[in-house]
C-alpha cells in the first residue's frame, strides 16, 4: 500500500511540475488546454499501469488430476480449468504443473477445486487447505487401508498391529516376525478391521511383516511392520502385600527378572513381615520410588499418616497399581473410594480370558506351528468403578475392562481385579506374565524423559516433519549419507525422505530417533492419501469467496499512457507556423 | 564404346580402389586398436565393422569419379592418341569423314598398343599415411595397460604358480549312499547336495594349472586333503553330519562358493495296525481266530521278517501272571511298505476266560550297520471272564460316612489280654463293665466290618444265593490260595472308559458282559429285600460313586468276612458276658480271617468327608511366638540366556562397525557348539560365512540378522515409563488440576 502511495505521490509532483512548466507555454487557448490536460492524464495512466486495478477473482472450479485419474473420470468433472500434477498419469492435452500452488497461480482467482483421482499429496494438502473441495473418492484400493504400527516397546513386551483392509472377501492376515515364520494370523472383522498380536524380543529396531492374504489364499498385500523396542531406564517399585499369595511371588520374580529394583513388605500375621526390613512409607522414600503395587488389604492396613503421605507422593509423580486379591469387606472399599476407585459389584469371583476362547482358523493355527500351551482361564473379581468414565488399563479378549486408572496430580492409581496370573508362568507363559504386567505397569510408572523417539513411518520422497531436539543433530539415511536439516526453535524440521528404510538421529545431548521410510507402491498409500484428501473436504471450511483479488491486465492502460504521451509530445513539439 | 575401352576404364577404377584400401586398412586398424584398447573386445568389434564399411564405401565412390571424361583426358596425355580421344567416344553417326578417318586410326592404335590410363601409385602419400598409423597401432596395443600393473586380490605369495592362479576345470563329486538305502551311486550335478546319512562322497577336482595343494575346508575347522592323481585331486569321505566347505588351493580359498552337504538322517520305520481297528478286541470263544494286520513304512526298506510279540496276561487283581512268545512274520509288498498279517488262534496259544492276549509287532528297517527298530501299538484280545457274583455296594458310600473311631480287632485283643492280667486286682463288677466296655468296641468293630456285607450281619436282608458255596470258616483254605478279584479299573485302557461315556444306556448287563472299566459295585447281586429303600437308587439307578470309596467283593472275600464277622460275634458275646479268656481264641480267630482278607484282597475304605473342625479365630496366632520374626524374601537366582546371538544381532542392526568381526567370532563359537544337524545351524554357519567374506554386504546383514530373530530369547518385559511433559505441560497440567480441584 505504501509503495502505491509513494508512487501516486510521485506521479502528482511530476504532473504538478508538468503544468508549473507548461504553464507559459507558447500555445493558444485549446492546444494549450489540451497539452495542460495531458499532463495528469498521462501520470494517471502511467500509475494505472503500474498498479492495474484488481479484478474480482472468479476463474471458476479447478480440476485437478491427481495420480490414478483417468480421461473418463476428467471428463466427468465439471470445472473451468484442468491441471494435472506430477503424480498423474500421462493424459493429452492437459497442462501439467509441478505443484497445486504453482497451478493456483496460473490459474488466479479459482474459487474451488475439484480433486480426481486418489487424492491430494501430502505437498500440496496445506495448499488446498481453505478453499472449497470437491472430491469424488474412488473405491479403495484393494488392500490394506490402514495400520497403526506398535509404539516403543521395551524388550519382551507385546505388542498389537491394528489395521483394516478393503477390497478383499474373506481377507486373513498374518503377521510373521523377521526370520519368516508365523507369528498370528487372523480373519479380519466384517469391517475389515484386525488386531495380531506379537512380541518384541531384544533391544533394537526390526521389521515384522503383515501379509493380506484373500479367500484363496493368495497374498495380496504385504507391508513391513517396524517394531522398536529400547531398554526402560532404571525403575525402583516397591511391592507391598497383605498376604503371601503365589501372585506376590511371581510378581516379585518378575520386577526381578526384568531389571526393576524391587523391594517386597509383605504380612504374614500378627505383624510378622516378609521382604525388606528397611521398607518405610515417608514423602522422601515415597519420592524415590517410581511404582508401588499394593494390595486391598496392605493398603488398609497402612495407618492414617502413611496413606497421606501416599497420596501426596502420587500427586507429585508416583504411580500406584492396587491390586484386589480377595473380597472386599466395608473398610476397604471405602479406602478404594477415598482413592478415587469407589467399586460396584457383587465381589464374586469371574473368569478372565486373555486370549480369544476360540480358534478362528484352527487349521491354520497348527500349521503355524502353535505348540505353547494354551492360556489358562484366570480369575477376577467381579467389580467395576462406580465412575464408568475412568480410563480403561486392560481389557480381556473380549474386550471387557479388568483394570482401570485415573490420574491425580501427576501420578496415576491404577486398580486391577485380575487375581491370579501367576498361573499363566505355571503353565509356560512366562514372557506372557511379563508382557501382562509390563503393560499393566507402563501407564502408572513415574514419566521419565525419553531419550529415544520413534516418529510415525513417513513415505518415500513425501514430505514429513521430524522432531529432533538438540542441540547438533546427525541424521543418517539408510545408505549410511548424512542429512542435513534446516530446523526451527523447536528443533523440528521437514524431511523428504529419498530411500526406504531407517533414518536414525543421534543428536549431541546423548539423544537419538529413528524414522521409518516406506516404498509409496503400496495400497496402503494410495488409500491413506485418499483418506487424508477426503479428511480435508470434511474439515475444509469455506472461506469468503474471491479471497484473492487478483491484478487486472495492464496493456489497456500501458497503450492509453503511450497515447497519451504520444500527443502530449506532437502537441509540445509542434511549433507555432507563423512567427511571433 | 568398345570393349578395349571398358577394359581400361576398369583397370582404372581398379587402381583407385587399391589405393584407397591400402590406405584406410591401416586406419581401420588403428581404429579397431583403440577400441579394444578403450572399451575391449565388442566395442573392437563394431569399430572394425564400421571403419572397414567406411573404407568400403570411400572406395567405391572414388572410383566412381573416374568416369568418361576423366578417361578421355588421361588417354589424350598419350601423344599416340593425338589429344582426340574424345572421338573414340562420340557417336560415329554426328563424326564428319575426317573424324571417322582419325577415330579408325585411334581405335588401330588402341587394339595395337596397351595404353596405361591407370594413376600411378601415390607413394609417398600412402607411406605417410600408413607408416604413422601402424606406429600408433602398436603404441596402442603395447602402451602398459594401468590394470595389469595393479595387484588384483590374489595372495602376495603363492607358492609356485607366481601370477596365474589356478582355477578350477572340472569338478566332480561322486555319491555312494550306502547300500542299503538301495539308491545308485551317482555323479552330482553340483558340489552341493543332500545326500543320505552315511553316504561315500568322492570328489575329483581339475585346475587349469596344477596347484601345489588343495583341501576342503569345514566349516567347523576341519579340512580334508584332496590327494593328487594324475591330473585330477581326488578325496574320500563319509558323509556322517550336515557341513558346509570351501575349497581352498594353496591355502587360499578358490571362490567365495560356500558348499553345502546336508545328511538326510535315516528315519526310523513306522508300525501301523490295520486290523483290529480298535486296540481292544472282546474275545467270543465261537469266533474263528483273531486276525491281525500291520503296515509298516520306512523311507529306504523295512526288513522282510517282524516279530509278533505275544503276551498273555492270566489271573486278575494283583496275581497276574504273564506269559510271552514272539512269534515271525514275513511281511509281502514293497520294501517301503510292508504289510504283515496272521490269523492267531487265540486258544490255543493258551487264551482263557477272564485273560488277555497281547500282540504287538516290531519290525526293523534295514539301516546298516544297526538297524532301526519300532513297535507298533499294543492290540489287546480280551476274554470277558465269566459272569461272576460280585460283593455288595459300600451302603457307606451313599451315605454319608461319620467318622467313627474303633478299635481294631489286635487293639481287642490287647485289651482283653491286659484286662485278664489285672484280674486279681479289679473288683468284679469293675471287671465286668471294663470287659463289656471291650464289648462293645468288638460290637462296633463287627459292625464296621459288617457293612463290607451290606448291614447282613445285622439282620440285614440276606443277599441272593450265588453261585458259589459260601464256605465256612473252617473250610476256608488259606489266603494264599485265595483267587483274588479283578479289579478292571486298575489295567482296563482308556478308550474303554470313553466307549462307556458315549453308550451311557444303563444297561448293565451289557457293562457286565463288557467288563468296562467302570465300577458299577455289582449292581445285579445288591437287590435288597422288601422293603429296602436305601436300595432303591442301587437297584434301578446307576450310581457313580467315588472311586476310592467304591466297594466290590469277590464271594471268597465275603466268605471270609463273613467268618471273621461270626468270631467276632462269638468274642463279643463273651466280653460282654465277662469271659474276655474264652472271648481270646475267637477274637484270634476273627483277626487271623481279617489278616487273610487284608492279604487276598485290597478293599476300600469309604473315605470319610473333608469337613475340617471350624477355626477358632480366639485361638488363632494366640500362642507362642518364639522365634517367629521378619524374614528376608532371598532373591530369585536366574540364568541369563547366552547374550552372544543378542550381541550380534544388535551389532548387525547398526551401521557396519570395527566391533563386527569381534562379535561375530564371538558368535561362531557358540555357533560351533551347536549340532551341526539341529534346524538352521547350517543356515546360519553359511550366513556367517557369507559375513565374514564380504563385510560390506547389506543384504548379507540383514539375512544374518533375520536368522538370529529365533535365536534371540524373549526377555522379561519391564515396564515402560511414559514420556514426561515438558516444564511448560507440567505447569498447564499443574493449573488444570487446581481448576478441577475447585
Amino acid at each position: 500500500m505504501t509503495t502505491a502511495l509513494l508512487l501516486a505521490g510521485l506521479l502528482a509532483l511530476g504532473a504538478m511540475l508538468a503544468l508549473w512548466r507548461l504553464r507559459h507555454a507558447p500555445a493558444r487557448g485549446s492546444r494549450k488546454a489540451a497539452l495542460l490536460l495531458l499532463q495528469p492524464l498521462c501520470a494517471g495512466l502511467l500509475y494505472l499501469a503500474l498498479m492495474p486495478p484488481s479484478r474480482p477473482g472468479d476463474a471458476g472450479t479447478l480440476v485437478v488430476a491427481t495420480a490414478g485419474s483417468d480421461a473418463a473420470a476428467l471428463a466427468a468433472a465439471a470445472g473451468d480449468a484442468v491441471v494435472a500434477l506430477p503424480e498423474a498419469p500421462p493424459l493429452p492435452g492437459i497442462a501439467r504443473v509441478p505443484d497445486l500452488g504453482t497451478a493456483l497461480r496460473r490459474h488466479p482467482g479459482s474459487r474451488a477445486l475439484r480433486i480426481v483421482g486418489d487424492g491430494l499429496p501430502a505437498r500440496d494438502r496445506d495448499t488446498a487447505a481453505g478453499l472449497p473441495l470437491a472430491f469424488a473418492a474412488p473405491a479403495e484400493h484393494a488392500g490394506l487401508a490402514e495400520l497403526s504400527p506398535p509404539p516403543l516397546l521395551v524388550p519382551g513386551a507385546a505388542f498389537q498391529v491394528a489395521g483394516r483392509v478393503s477390497g478383499i472377501a474373506d481377507a486373513r492376515v498374518e503377521l510373521r516376525d523377521p526370520s519368516g515364520a508365523r507369528v498370528d494370523l487372523q480373519p479380519v472383522g466384517r469391517d475389515g478391521r484386525f488386531a495380531l498380536h506379537g512380541a518384541s524380543r531384544a533391544a533394537g529396531e526390526t521389521l515384522f511383516e503383515l501379509r493380506v492374504a484373500d479367500g484363496a489364499g493368495r497374498e495380496r498385500d504385504h507391508v513391513d511392520v517396524p517394531v522398536v523396542s529400547m531398554a526402560a531406564p532404571a525403575q525402583r517399585v516397591l511391592l507391598l502385600g497383605g498376604a503371601p499369595q503365589p501372585e506376590w511371588k511371581y510378581l516379585r520374580r518378575w520386577a526381578e527378572d526384568a531389571g526393576l529394583q524391587v523391594q517386597a513388605r509383605i504380612a504374614v500375621g500378627g505383624g510378622v513381615q516378609l521382604g525388606d526390613a528397611d521398607v518405610r512409607l515417608d514423602a522422601a522414600s515415597l519420592d524415590q520410588l517410581d511404582l508401588l503395587i499394593v494390595d486391598e488389604r496392605a493398603l488398609t492396613a497402612l495407618s492414617r499418616t502413611q496413606r497421606d503421605a501416599l497420596a501426596a507422593a502420587v500427586e507429585r509423580g508416583l504411580g500406584m497399581l492396587v491390586r484386589l486379591g480377595g473380597p472386599l469387606d466395608g473398610g476397604q472399599r471405602a479406602t478404594l473410594a477415598a482413592l478415587g476407585l469407589a467399586m460396584r459389584g457383587d465381589d464374586g469371583s469371574a473368569p478372565l480370558r486373555l486370549t480369544a476362547a476360540l480358534d478362528p482358523a484352527p487349521a491354520d493355527n497348527a500349521a503355524a506351528g502353535s505348540q505353547a500351551p494354551p492360556w489358562p482361564a484366570l480369575q477376577q473379581r467381579a467389580l467395576h468403578p462406580q465412575d464408568v468414565a475412568l480410563p480403561v488399563l486392560a481389557r480381556d479378549a473380549a474386550g471387557d475392562a479388568y483394570a482401570w486408572w485415573r490420574a491425580q496430580g501427576r501420578g496415576r492409581i491404577g486398580l486391577t481385579t485380575l487375581v491370579d496370573s501367576y498361573r499363566l508362568v505355571l503353565e509356560g507363559h512366562g514372557g506372557d506374565h511379563a508382557a501382562l504386567w509390563s503393560a499393566l505397569a507402563s501407564p502408572l510408572v513415574r514419566a521419565q524423559p525419553r531419550t529415544v523417539t520413534v516418529a510415525a513411518p513417513a513415505w518415500r520422497g513425501e514430505r514429513t516433519t521430524l522432531c529432533a531436539p538438540g542441540k547438533r543433530i546427525d541424521l543418517r539415511a539408510p545408505d549410511g549419507g548424512s542429512v542435513a536439516l534446516l530446523r526451527d526453535d523447536a528443533g523440528c524440521a521437514a524431511l523428504w525422505p529419498r530411500h526406504a528404510g531407517w533414518y536414525r538421529w543421534h543428536a549431541d545431548d546423548g539423544r537419538s530417533g529413528m524414522l521409518f521410510v516406506r516404498d509409496p507402491q503400496q495400497a496402503l498409500h494410495a488409500n491413506a492419501m485418499r483418506a487424508a484428501t477426503l479428511a480435508l473436504v470434511r474439515g475444509a471450511t469455506p472461506t469468503a469467496a474471491a479471497s484473492h483479488p487478483q491484478p487486472g491486465p495492464r496493456w489497456p492502460w500501458w497503450l492509453a499512457f503511450v497515447l497519451a504521451a504520444g500527443c502530449s509530445w506532437w502537441l509540445e513539439r509542434r511549433r507555432p507556423t507563423e512567427p511571433r | 564404346m568398345s570393349a578395349a575401352l571398358v577394359r581400361l576404364l576398369r583397370g582404372a577404377r581398379r587402381r583407385r580402389q587399391a589405393i584407397v584400401w591400402s590406405a584406410g586398412l591401416p586406419l581401420a586398424l588403428l581404429a579397431t586398436a583403440l577400441g579394444w584398447r578403450l572399451g575391449g573386445p565388442q566395442p573392437a568389434f563394431v569399430v572394425a565393422t564400421l571403419t572397414l564399411l567406411g573404407v568400403a564405401a570411400t572406395a567405391v565412390w572414388q572410383a566412381r569419379r573416374i568416369d568418361r571424361r576423366a578417361l578421355i583426358r588421361r588417354l589424350d596425355r598419350h601423344h599416340a592418341l593425338e589429344d582426340s580421344a574424345d572421338l573414340l567416344f562420340a557417336a560415329p553417326a554426328t563424326l564428319g569423314p575426317l573424324q571417322q578417318l582419325q577415330r579408325g586410326r585411334l581405335e588401330q592404335r588402341l587394339a595395337a598398343h596397351a595404353y596405361d590410363v591407370r594413376e600411378p601409385w601415390p607413394w609417398q602419400r600412402l607411406l605417410a599415411i600408413v607408416l604413422p598409423a601402424l606406429a600408433l597401432t602398436a603404441a596402442v596395443l603395447l602402451w602398459p595397460s594401468p590394470s595389469t600393473t595393479r595387484p588384483v586380490a590374489s595372495p602376495p605369495a603363492t607358492a609356485g604358480s607366481a601370477g596365474a592362479r589356478p582355477t578350477l576345470r572340472g569338478a566332480v563329486l561322486h555319491a555312494t549312499p550306502p547300500a542299503y538305502t538301495g539308491l545308485a551311486a551317482a555323479d552330482l550335478p553340483a558340489l552341493d547336495a543332500k545326500l543320505p546319512q552315511g553316504s561315500t562322497l568322492a570328489w575329483t577336482l581339475r585346475f587349469t594349472t596344477p596347484p601345489a595343494s588343495v583341501t576342503l575346508r569345514l566349516h567347523d575347522g576341519g579340512a580334508i586333503a584332496l590327494q593328487r592323481d594324475g591330473d585330477g585331486w581326488r578325496a574320500r569321505t563319509t558323509l556322517q553330519r550336515s557341513l558346509l566347505y570351501r575349497i581352498v588351493v594353496d591355502g587360499a580359498p578358490l571362490d567365495a562358493a560356500l558348499h553345502r552337504l546336508e545328511a538326510v538322517p535315516d528315519r526310523p520305520p513306522q508300525v501301523r495296525v490295520l486290523e483290529p481297528d480298535s486296540s481292544l478286541v472282546q474275545w467270543t470263544p465261537s469266533a474263528q481266530g483273531w486276525t491281525l494286520r500291520f503296515e509298516a513304512s520306512d523311507d529306504h526298506g523295512v526288513a522282510v521278517n517282524a516279530q509278533l510279540r505275544l503276551t498273555l496276561a492270566e489271573g486278575s487283581g494283583e496275581n497276574i501272571s504273564f506269559r510271552e512268545q514272539t512269534l515271525v512274520l514275513a511281511g509281502s509288498g514293497p520294501a517301503t511298505a510292508r504289510r504283515f498279517a496272521r490269523t492267531l488262534q487265540p486258544q490255543a496259544l493258551g487264551l482263557q476266560p477272564g485273560s488277555d492276549l497281547v500282540a504287538q509287532l516290531v519290525v526293523h528297517d534295514n539301516r546298516q550297520p544297526q538297524p532301526q527298530e519300532a513297535r507298533s501299538a499294543s492290540v489287546i484280545l480280551r476274554w470277558p471272564p465269566p459272569e461272576q457274583t460280585r460283593a455288595a455296594d459300600l451302603e457307606g458310600s451313599i451315605k454319608q460316612a461319620m467318622p467313627a473311631y474303633f478299635r481294631s480287632q489286635r487293639q481287642i485283643i490287647i485289651d482283653a489280654e491286659a484286662l485278664l492280667k489285672q484280674k486279681r486286682a479289679l473288683a468284679g463288677e469293675e471287671y465286668l463293665r471294663r470287659s463289656d466296655a471291650i464289648g462293645v468296641d468288638q460290637r462296633l468293630l463287627r459292625l464296621r466290618y459288617g457293612q463290607f456285607l451290606g448291614e447282613e450281619a445285622e439282620g440285614a436282608p440276606e443277599p441272593p444265593p450265588v453261585a458259589d458255596d459260601i464256605p465256612t470258616a473252617d473250610a476256608l483254605p488259606l489266603a494264599d490260595d485265595l483267587p483274588t478279584a479283578d479289579m478292571p479299573t486298575a489295567d482296563a485302557p482308556a478308550p474303554a472308559r470313553g466307549a462307556h461315556h458315549d453308550d451311557d444306556s444303563h444297561d448293565h448287563a451289557a457293562h457286565a458282559g463288557a467288563h468296562d472299566a467302570h465300577d458299577h459295585g455289582g449292581e445285579p447281586d445288591t437287590r435288597g429285600g422288601f422293603g429296602d429303600a436305601g436300595n432303591v437308587l442301587a437297584e434301578f439307578g446307576h450310581t457313580h460313586d467315588h472311586a476310592e470309596a467304591a466297594t466290590l467283593l469277590d464271594p471268597q472275600t465275603r466268605a471270609t468276612l463273613k467268618a471273621a464277622l461270626d468270631q467276632m460275634w462269638q468274642s463279643e458275646g463273651e466280653l460282654r458276658q465277662g469271659h474276655p479268656e474264652r472271648a481270646l481264641p475267637f477274637a484270634y480267630k476273627a483277626l487271623g480271617f481279617i489278616k487273610q482278607v487284608q492279604q487276598a484282597e485290597r478293599i476300600y475304605l469309604a473315605r470319610i468327608g473333608p469337613e475340617l473342625p471350624p477355626i477358632d479365630p480366639a485361638r488363632r496366632m494366640g500362642g507362642k511366638r518364639d522365634g517367629l520374626g521378619d524374614r528376608t524374601l532371598a532373591p530369585a537366582p536366574r540364568t541369563p540366556p547366552d547374550p552372544r546371538a543378542l550381541a550380534l544381532w544388535q551389532a548387525l542392526g547398526d551401521a557396519p562397525g570395527d566391533a563386527d568381526a569381534a562379535t561375530l567370532a564371538a558368535f561362531s563359537t557358540w555357533l560351533s557348539t551347536r549340532d551341526a544337524n539341529a534346524t538352521g545351524t547350517l543356515d546360519l554357519i553359511a550366513a556367517v560365512e557369507t559375513l565374514r567374506a564380504t563385510p560390506e554386504c547389506a543384504s548379507c546383514r540383514q539375512r544374518l540378522r533375520a536368522r538370529l530373530w529365533p535365536l534371540l530369547v524373549r526377555p522379561p518385559a519391564s515396564a515402560q515409563p511414559r514420556a514426561a511433559p515438558t516444564p511448560a505441560g507440567e505447569r498447564y497440567l499443574d493449573a488444570l488440576q487446581r481448576t478441577e480441584a475447585r
